[in-house]
C-alpha cells in the first residue's frame, strides 16, 4: 500500500512535469552547460514548470551535440553563473574538504631509482615484495643451491629470504670495503631491461657498468683488446695528478677489483676470466645457477627486474658509502689503500731520475762556477 | 592445533599473496557427446578454474605482476582491465605460463550487474518453467546446508546438496566398479549390522502400532540382537524384491546423492510396490552440484526488491536487459530455437514463448529472432526480462529470460542507455534551430506521436489502469 501511494505521488509529479523536465534534468549529470532549471528534479514544483518561458528552447545535453555546429549560440537573457558556482564550490570545499581518508601510496615503481634502498633498508619484507624468493621450476634446479632453498610452492623452488638477506648484506659489506680501499668496481647486467638498473648502481658507487655483451678476453687479453684506452691518475682526494703521462701511455690496461654480475648464467666467460685474474666476483644466483662461478653468491630471483633493482641499488649504495668514507678519511689524512706496485716503481724510477738530474745539474753548476772562478782569476 | 613456530622469513612467506593462490580446480570434463562434434579449443570454459590476478597500472607498465619475471608488455597492456590467470609460475622452458582472465572475470562482473539471485534447480524436467515463475533461492535455510549433525542426515536428504557418496547415475562403468571394489565391498559386515538395526526399529514400530490398534500395552523394544538369522535372511529376501526400499537403505548407509527417474513405471518390480521415490530432491535429475549451488556468483537471496529509477522512482518491474540474438532460428540448419545471449551466457526461454513462432513472425521481435541480422554491429539485440538463474550440476550457468511483460520497461531501459532514437532526433532538430519542437505550455496537451516517449506514465509505475 505504501509503495503504491509512493508511486502515485511520484507519478503525479512526473506526469505534470513530463515535457520540460526531460531536457533539463535527465542528462543533467552529463551536461556541461548550465540550464535555466538548476535544481534537482524532486525539488521542482509545478510552478517552476510554468515559470519556464514558452519561447525557451530546451538546451540539449552536450553529449548529443558533439557534431552540432551551433552549440555556442547563447541566449542574451541567460545569466552567466560561473563565478557563483565557483564560489559555491569553494565554500563546499572549505566545509567538507578535510573529510574522508588519505589514501597512502605504499609503493611506486619509480622509487627504486629515485630513492634507491641501501644496505640498512634490506628487510625480509622488501625482499619478498620484490619477488626475491621465487626460484626456478623444480626440474631446473642446481642441487648445489639446496642450502638456499626453503621449499617448493606452485611448482617452483622458494629461496629462503633469510639467506638472501644475509648474503646481500655480506656482499654490500664487500662492495663498501672495496670502494673504501679505492678499488675499481664493475656492475654487469646484460639482459634486456637491466640497463637502467646497472647504470644507476654504477652511478651511485662511482664505478663502471656493462649492459652489453662482455667482450671475451677483456681481462685475460686486455693488452690487445683494451689497447689505447684512456686512463687518468688520481690522488687520495680524487683530484687528477700531473706528470704520469709517460706511465699512462705505457702501463697495462686496468682490471676491475670487484665485479658484480646480475646474470651469471649468461656471463660465464666474464666470471671465468675474473677467476683466472684473481678478481673477486659477486653474483645473483638463482636456483638454476652454479653458485661456485662467483666468489660471493646472493641467492635470489635473477629474472625479476624489481628484485635486481633492489639488489643492485643496495650494492650501489654500499659502494657510495665506502667512497664517501674514503674521501672523508683522506681529508683527515687517513689513507687505507696502497699505491699499485707498477705506479710505485714508476714513481721510484722517476724519483731516481729526478735525483740524477739534480745531481747532474749541480755538478754542471759546480763545474761552471769553477770555470767561471778560474776565468775570473786568470783575468785579474 | 597451535601453529608451529617458524622463522620470520617463513612466516612472511606463508602470509604472502603467492602462497595464498589456491590450487586450480579440475577443469570441466565437458559433454561426452561433444567428442564426436566440432569442439573449439579457445571456447570459454563453463566455469573458471584458476584465480584471477590483477596489478596496479603503474606496475603493469613495467610488466610487474608479482611473479617470477615480468610479463610481456605486448600482450598484457592491451586490455582495458589488467586480468591474468597463471597456469605455471615457471616452466621448463623458463616461461611464466599465463592467459588473459578477462573472460570469466568480466562475465562475473556482468552477471553481478544483472542483480539476479541463483535459484534451486527444478525437481523434475516437467517443472522446468515453474522455477522461472517461482524461483526459490539457494540461500533459503532448508536447502543451504553445509554442516549438519549425523542424525540430521536422513531428515534433510531431499533438500541438502552435499553428500559423502557419489551420484550413481553420473558414474561411468569403470568408475562404478572401482568404487564398488574400493569403498563398498569392505563395508559388507557393517552394512548387515546397519540393516539389522533398521529391521529391529521397523519391527518395534510395527509392534507398537499393532498394540495401539488392539488397545494392548506396548510391547518392549526389539533389539538387533534379538533378531534370529533366519528372520533376518527373510527380511533380506524381501527387500531384494523392492529396489526402491533397498536403494533407500543403501543410499542412507553410504550417503549417496539422490536419484530421480523420469519414467514413473519401473519394470521388473514386484507388483503392489510403490513405483516412485519418496520425495524428489532438486539434485536428483542432474546430480548434486560440484560447489555450493550458488557457485559464488550471486549472494542475493530474493528477486523481490524494488529498483529505483533516478527520475521515475521505484519501479514495479526489474529493468529489462539487452540480449543478443546469437543464432536466429533457421529450420534449414537445424536451429529450431534461436540462441539468445545475456551477459555472456546463453539464456533459456520459457516453452510457451518458444512455440509462438508463427504468431511472432511479423512483429519486430519475431523478425530479429527469425532472420540473421547482418547490418547491425554484433547482430540483432533484443530486450528481455530476467526470470531466474540456476547453476547446474556441471557448473554451467542457466539464465531464464522471457519477453518483457510490459513494453514501457523496455522504453525506460533504452532511455537510460540513450538509445531512444526519436529523442536524439528531437535534440538534433532543436540544435538546427527548426521550429517543430516548440514546448507546449501545458504538458498534457502534447502531440500524440510523442506519447510513448514521455518520462512518466501509469504503466511505468506498475499502475496499469486495466489491472488495478
Amino acid at each position: 500500500m505504501i509503495i503504491r501511494e509512493f508511486g502515485v505521488r511520484h507519478a503525479r509529479r512526473a506526469l505534470a512535469l513530463a515535457q520540460p523536465v526531460r531536457q533539463a534534468s535527465c542528462f543533467r549529470a552529463l551536461s556541461t552547460q548550465s540550464t535555466t532549471i538548476p535544481t534537482a528534479v524532486p525539488d521542482l514544483a509545478p510552478n517552476a514548470l510554468l515559470a519556464a518561458s514558452p519561447q525557451h528552447k530546451p538546451t540539449p545535453p552536450a553529449i548529443f551535440i558533439a557534431n552540432a555546429k551551433s552549440a555556442r549560440r547563447r541566449k542574451p537573457d541567460e545569466v552567466d553563473k560561473t563565478a557563483e558556482f565557483y564560489q559555491h564550490g569553494r565554500q563546499l570545499k572549505g566545509q567538507i574538504g578535510n573529510l574522508g581518508t588519505d589514501v597512502e601510496k605504499r609503493y611506486r615503481p619509480g622509487d627504486l631509482f629515485l630513492n634507491p634502498p641501501g644496505p640498512k633498508d634490506v628487510t625480509l619484507e622488501l625482499l619478498m615484495a620484490s619477488q626475491a624468493h621465487m626460484g626456478h621450476h623444480t626440474s631446473l634446479w642446481n642441487p648445489a643451491n639446496a642450502r638456499y632453498i626453503y621449499g617448493i610452492r606452485q611448482g617452483i623452488h622458494i629461496i629462503s629470504l633469510e639467506h638472501t638477506a644475509a648474503h646481500l648484506r655480506r656482499a654490500a659489506r664487500v662492495v663498501e670495503e672495496v670502494a673504501y680501499r679505492g678499488g675499481l668496481i664493475l656492475f654487469v647486467g646484460t639482459r634486456p631491461g637491466q640497463t637502467q638498473i646497472v647504470t644507476r648502481a654504477a652511478q651511485l658507487a662511482r664505478s663502471c657498468h656493462l649492459f652489453t655483451k662482455w667482450t671475451p678476453g677483456s681481462i685475460t687479453n686486455s693488452d690487445v683488446i683494451l689497447n689505447g684506452m684512456q686512463m687518468q691518475m688520481l690522488d687520495e682526494n680524487d683530484k687528477p695528478l700531473e706528470g704520469f703521462d709517460r706511465h699512462l701511455n705505457e702501463r697495462r690496461p686496468l682490471v676491475p677489483d670487484l665485479v658484480v654480475c646480475l646474470n651469471p648464467l649468461e656471463n660465464y666467460t666474464l666470471l671465468h676470466e675474473c677467476a683466472l685474474a684473481n678478481v673477486p666476483t659477486i653474483g645473483v644466483v638463482d636456483t638454476n645457477t652454479e653458485p661456485t662461478w662467483v666468489t660471493y653468491a646472493i641467492p635470489a630471483n635473477d629474472d625479476s627486474l624489481r628484485c635486481l633493482a633492489v639488489i643492485s641499488s643496495v650494492l650501489g649504495r654500499a659502494g657510495e658509502a665506502g667512497h664517501m668514507r674514503r674521501l672523508d678519511d683522506a681529508k683527515l689524512g687517513i689513507i687505507e689503500w696502497q699505491t699499485p706496485l707498477d705506479v710505485e716503481n714508476f714513481m721510484a724510477i722517476n724519483r731516481k731520475l729526478a735525483a740524477k738530474e739534480v745531481e747532474k745539474a749541480a755538478r754542471f753548476n759546480e763545474k761552471r762556477s769553477a770555470a767561471e772562478a778560474a776565468f775570473a782569476s786568470s783575468m785579474s | 592445533m597451535a601453529a608451529r613456530s617458524v622463522s620470520p622469513g617463513a612466516a612472511l612467506l606463508r602470509s604472502s599473496r603467492m602462497f595464498s593462490i589456491p590450487n586450480p580446480i579440475p577443469a570441466p570434463t565437458g559433454d561426452y557427446s561433444l567428442a564426436t562434434k566440432h569442439q573449439s579449443a579457445s571456447a570459454t570454459s563453463p566455469y573458471p578454474t584458476h584465480l584471477t590476478i590483477t596489478t596496479p597500472s603503474t606496475s603493469r607498465m613495467n610488466g610487474d605482476w608479482g611473479f617470477k619475471r615480468p610479463l610481456p608488455l605486448k600482450t598484457t597492456t592491451k586490455q582495458t582491465f589488467p586480468l591474468v590467470r597463471i597456469r605455471q609460475m615457471d616452466s621448463t622452458e623458463h616461461i611464466t605460463d599465463f592467459q588473459s582472465a578477462s573472460d570469466h572475470t568480466l562475465t562475473l562482473k556482468k552477471f553481478q550487474e544483472l542483480n539476479l539471485p541463483i535459484s534451486v534447480p527444478p525437481r523434475s524436467i516437467n517443472q522446468k518453467d515453474s522455477v522461472a515463475r517461482h524461483p526459490k533461492s539457494v540461500f533459503e535455510e532448508d536447502g543451504d546446508i553445509t554442516a549438519m549433525e549425523p542424525e540430521q542426515a536422513q531428515s534433510i536428504e531431499h533438500t541438502r546438496w552435499k553428500f559423502k557418496g557419489p551420484w550413481l547415475a553420473g558414474m561411468t562403468d569403470g568408475d562404478f566398479n572401482k568404487w564398488l571394489e574400493k569403498k563398498v565391498r569392505t563395508r559388507r559386515t557393517e552394512f548387515r549390522a546397519y540393516l539389522k538395526e533398521t529391521y529391529a526399529k521397523e519391527i518395534t514400530e510395527e509392534h507398537a502400532s499393532q498394540a495401539i490398534r488392539d488397545q494392548l500395552p506396548i510391547p518392549p523394544e526389539v533389539k538387533a540382537s534379538d533378531i534370529t538369522e533366519s528372520q533376518f535372511i527373510d527380511y533380506l529376501r524381501d527387500i531384494r524384491e523392492d529396489r526402491l526400499v533397498l536403494f533407500r537403505h543403501v543410499s542412507r548407509f553410504l550417503d549417496l546423492a539422490p536419484l530421480t527417474t523420469d519414467s514413473q513405471f519401473i519394470s521388473t518390480m514386484k507388483l503392489g510396490r510403490p513405483q516412485d521415490f519418496d520425495k524428489e530432491s532438486p539434485y536428483g535429475v542432474n546430480g548434486p552440484p560440484i560447489t555450493h549451488p550458488s557457485a559464488g556468483l550471486s549472494y542475493l537471496r530474493t528477486p523481490h526488491f524494488m529498483d529505483n529509477h533516478p527520475i521515475y522512482g521505484p519501479q514495479k518491474l526489474h529493468p529489462v536487459v539487452k540480449a543478443r540474438v546469437l543464432k536466429p532460428r533457421s529450420a534449414n540448419t537445424g536451429v529450431h530455437h534461436p540462441a539468445i545471449g545475456v551477459a555472456g551466457f546463453v539464456a533459456d526461454r520459457p516453452t510457451y514463448q518458444k512455440n509462438l513462432g508463427s504468431v511472432l513472425k511479423y512483429s519486430p521481435r519475431g523478425i530479429a529472432l527469425l532472420n540473421l541480422e547482418l547490418s547491425l554491429h554484433g547482430g540483432a539485440k533484443l530486450y528481455y526480462q530476467l526470470d531466474a538463474a540456476i547453476v547446474d550440476s556441471s557448473g554451467k550457468v542457466c539464465i531464464n529470460v522471457s519477453d518483457p511483460a510490459n513494453p514501457t520497461t523496455e522504453l525506460v531501459a533504452k532511455e537510460m542507455l540513450g538509445e531512444d532514437n526519436i529523442k536524439n532526433e528531437l535534440y538534433m532538430d532543436s540544435m538546427q534551430g527548426g521550429s517543430p519542437t516548440e514546448v507546449p505550455r501545458n504538458p498534457m496537451s502534447q502531440p500524440r506521436h510523442r506519447r510513448t516517449h514521455i518520462y512518466g506514465s501509469k504503466e511505468s509505475y506498475g499502475l496499469d489502469p486495466d489491472k488495478v
